[in-house]
C-alpha cells in the first residue's frame, strides 16, 4: 500500500479542520466589530444594509462548524487505519523476507556442506 | 529359558503334565501380528510438514525472485474464466462510491451558498410552501450531505488502497 492511499484522507481532514477554524472565525469577526450609526439621515443606506448583511451571513457558517468537524474526525480516524493496514503489510512482508533470507542462507550452507564432503 | 530350538519349556505343550503326544495334535502356530516387514524396494518416505505456499506475504519492494512468485501466486489465485462479470463490476461499483460522494459534496456546497444567500436577504424568506421549504432544506442538509460525501469519498480511498496492492506494481 502507497503512501498517498494513507495521506490522502489526512489531507482531507486537514481541509475540513481549516473549513471549521475559517467558519468559527467568519461567524465570529463581524460579532466582535463594532459599527456606529448616527441615524441622522446622513449615513448611506445601502451601506448600513451591507454591514448587517455581512453580520447575518454568518449564522450559516457557525451552522456548519460541527458539520465540519465531524467531516474532519471522520477523515481522521479512515487516515488512520489505512495507516495500521500499511504498517500491518510492511511487518508481514519484513517477516516474510525475513524467513526467504533465512531459508535460502540454509540451503546455500547445506549445497557447499555436500560439495565439500 | 527358552532353549537353542525356540522352545520355553515352562510353556510348551509337550513339557506339560498329562500330555498325550497321541491325542494332542500339534496346532499351526498363528501368525504373529504386528508390522510387516517389507521384502524388497525402498521404504516410502511421507513429508510430515507440507511445503510452504510459494508467497507468504506480498513485499513492498518487489525483486526479480520475488516477481516470479507473484506472478505464480497470482496466476493461481486468478479466477475462473467463467466469472468476468465480478471483476468487471466491482471497479464500476467503486467508481460509483466516489461519484455519488463527489455529487453530495457539489449538493452540499449549492445548499450552503443559497443558505448564505436566504441569510442576507433583508427582506426575510416569503411565507409561500416552496420557499419555505427551499429554506429548510438550504438550512439543514449542507451539514449532513458534507459529512456523507466526505465518508463516500474515504472509502473510496479505502476500497482502492486495499484493493489495488496487487496490482500496483
Amino acid at each position: 500500500m502507497r503512501l498517498r492511499w494513507v495521506l490522502a484522507p489526512a489531507g482531507i481532514a486537514v481541509v475540513m479542520a481549516g473549513l471549521a477554524v475559517g467558519a468559527t472565525a467568519r461567524y465570529l469577526v463581524p460579532q466582535l466589530q463594532s459599527a456606529a450609526f448616527t441615524f441622522d439621515g446622513t449615513e448611506d443606506q445601502a451601506e448600513m444594509d451591507a454591514y448587517f448583511a455581512w453580520v447575518n451571513s454568518g449564522w450559516p457558517y457557525y451552522t456548519m462548524v460541527p458539520w465540519l468537524a465531524t467531516a474532519a474526525l471522520l477523515a481522521v480516524v479512515a487516515a488512520l487505519a489505512l495507516a495500521a493496514r500499511r504498517a500491518q503489510l510492511q511487518a508481514g512482508s519484513a517477516s516474510a523476507t525475513a524467513s526467504r533470507d533465512a531459508s535460502s542462507a540454509a540451503s546455500v550452507s547445506a549445497g557447499s556442506a555436500e560439495s565439500i564432503s | 529359558m527358552a532353549t537353542d530350538t525356540g522352545i520355553d519349556p515352562r510353556y510348551a505343550a509337550q513339557f506339560q503334565r498329562g500330555f498325550d503326544p497321541a491325542r494332542h495334535v500339534a496346532e499351526p502356530m498363528p501368525e504373529p501380528r504386528g508390522p510387516v516387514r517389507i521384502s524388497a524396494g525402498p521404504l516410502t518416505v511421507a513429508q510430515r510438514v507440507p511445503p510452504p505456499p510459494p508467497v507468504a506475504e506480498r513485499p513492498l519492494i518487489p525483486g526479480p525472485a520475488v516477481d516470479r512468485a507473484v506472478v505464480a501466486h497470482r496466476a493461481a489465485e486468478a479466477p475462473p474464466a467463467d466469472e468476468p462479470e465480478f471483476s468487471a463490476t466491482r471497479p464500476r461499483l467503486e467508481w460509483a462510491v466516489l461519484l455519488v460522494g463527489l455529487g453530495m459534496l457539489a449538493l452540499a456546497v449549492l445548499l450552503f451558498l443559497q443558505a448564505v444567500d436566504l441569510s442576507t436577504d433583508y427582506t426575510g424568506i416569503g411565507s409561500a410552501f416552496d420557499d419555505q421549504l427551499r429554506s429548510l432544506a438550504a438550512n439543514a442538509l449542507p451539514g449532513p450531505l458534507l459529512v456523507a460525501g466526505v465518508v463516500a469519498v474515504c472509502l473510496w480511498i479505502a476500497l482502492r488502497a486495499v484493493r489495488l496492492p496487487r496490482s500496483e506494481p
